[in-house]
């Protein structure tokens, strides 16, 4: 019972931080990050495994953060909602060429983001060639470009 | 040409009937760990309501409180309940199977047994009372140091005794 309990405690809370500090902290991650993200599986092991080595209890924490990210993926594929919460929507960052201010500043983008984006993806010069910039759920910027003027 | 079957127009190594086959392997697989843990909610892997249980009525001299399901190497605990009946003197002498000993490693026993005594099969406790004739508890702590069934047996000397089983995971 205590690894199943510690097991989806440990899963909330994670996906809960992970929501709260924005979409990109999962996507282009950076040498720190990556630490970061090692020093968090360190921290997480003490209070999943508690004093209990078994395998048993190893095998169960392991059962039970699978099927609760399945009953998550489950769940987003049913609601809406539980989808907005669990991974949150796209968002357009720039229209037209014109960065929208506001967006870019909320979601922790900034032109600078976009461009490297725009260069990586698509080979794209400035802004101005940009029809569409979106951030997607996944963290990522994706770029769509103005058809080219003949 | 290349060997890669097509479809339509794309070269794709496709086999749907295998994937079909998969796709059913993993509905009975999620079904299964779901099941899993259940299970384990419940305590059939240890800790939980299917584990712990009690020996005995509440009026009984001598009730063993466990678990039926332990896992090796994790903090487990043994209560010894003792009744009115089975504490009438200045002290309690408990006795556990040797046999049951062997397969753990004893971290504590609260209160501290006043001494030890060995027998043939057995090791008897002796905890003194501080007031004869209204029972008490002992509490053992301890770690399995073997995987599998585990038999042993609790008792007063010259009263009752209680076996018991318990399963321990790996």
């Amino acid at each position: 019972m205590e690894s199943v309990l510690r097991g989806a405690a440990i899963y909330f809370f994670l996906l809960i931080v992970f929501r709260i500090t924005g979409k990109r902290s999962l996507d282009q991650v950076t040498t720190f990050d990556f630490v970061l993200l090692l020093i968090i599986s360190e921290t997480t092991q003490q209070a999943l495994l508690g004093e209990d080595f078994s395998l048993t209890n190893a095998c169960l924490l392991i059962l039970t953060l699978f099927v609760l990210d399945q009953c998550l993926t489950w769940l987003k594929d049913k609601s809406r909602l539980v989808q907005k919460l669990a991974e949150g929507l796209p968002v357009i960052l720039l229209q037209d060429g014109k960065p929208l201010q506001e967006r870019m500043r909320q979601s922790q983008v900034d032109e600078q983001d976009i461009l490297a984006a725009a260069r990586e993806l698509q080979g794209l010069e400035r802004l101005d060639q940009i029809k569409f910039a979106v951030l997607e759920r996944h963290g990522g910027i994706t770029i769509i470009p103005k058809p080219e003027e003949r | 040409m290349s060997g890669t079957p097509r479809v339509g127009d794309l070269e794709i190594d496709q086999d749907l009937g295998y994937e079909k086959a998969a796709w059913r392997v993993r509905r009975v697989g999620s079904g299964l760990m779901i099941a899993l843990v259940l299970a384990a909610l419940s305590g059939l892997f240890g800790t939980g309501p299917l584990s712990h249980t009690v020996t005995g009525g509440p009026s009984s001299p001598l009730r063993l409180e466990y678990g039926r399901f332990e896992r090796f190497t994790s903090p487990s605990q043994l209560k010894v309940h003792l009744g009115p009946a089975a504490t009438p003197g200045r002290e309690a002498r408990v006795w556990i199977s040797r046999q049951y000993l062997q397969g753990l490693k004893l971290e504590s026993v609260i209160p501290e047994p006043r001494e030890i005594e060995a027998g043939a099969d057995r090791l008897v406790m002796i905890f003194p009372l501080a007031e004869p004739g209204r029972g008490t508890s002992i509490e053992l702590e301890f770690q399995p140091q073997k995987a599998g069934l585990v038999r042993g047996r609790v008792g007063v000397e010259g009263g009752p005794s209680v076996p018991f089983r318990q399963f321990v995971y790996p």
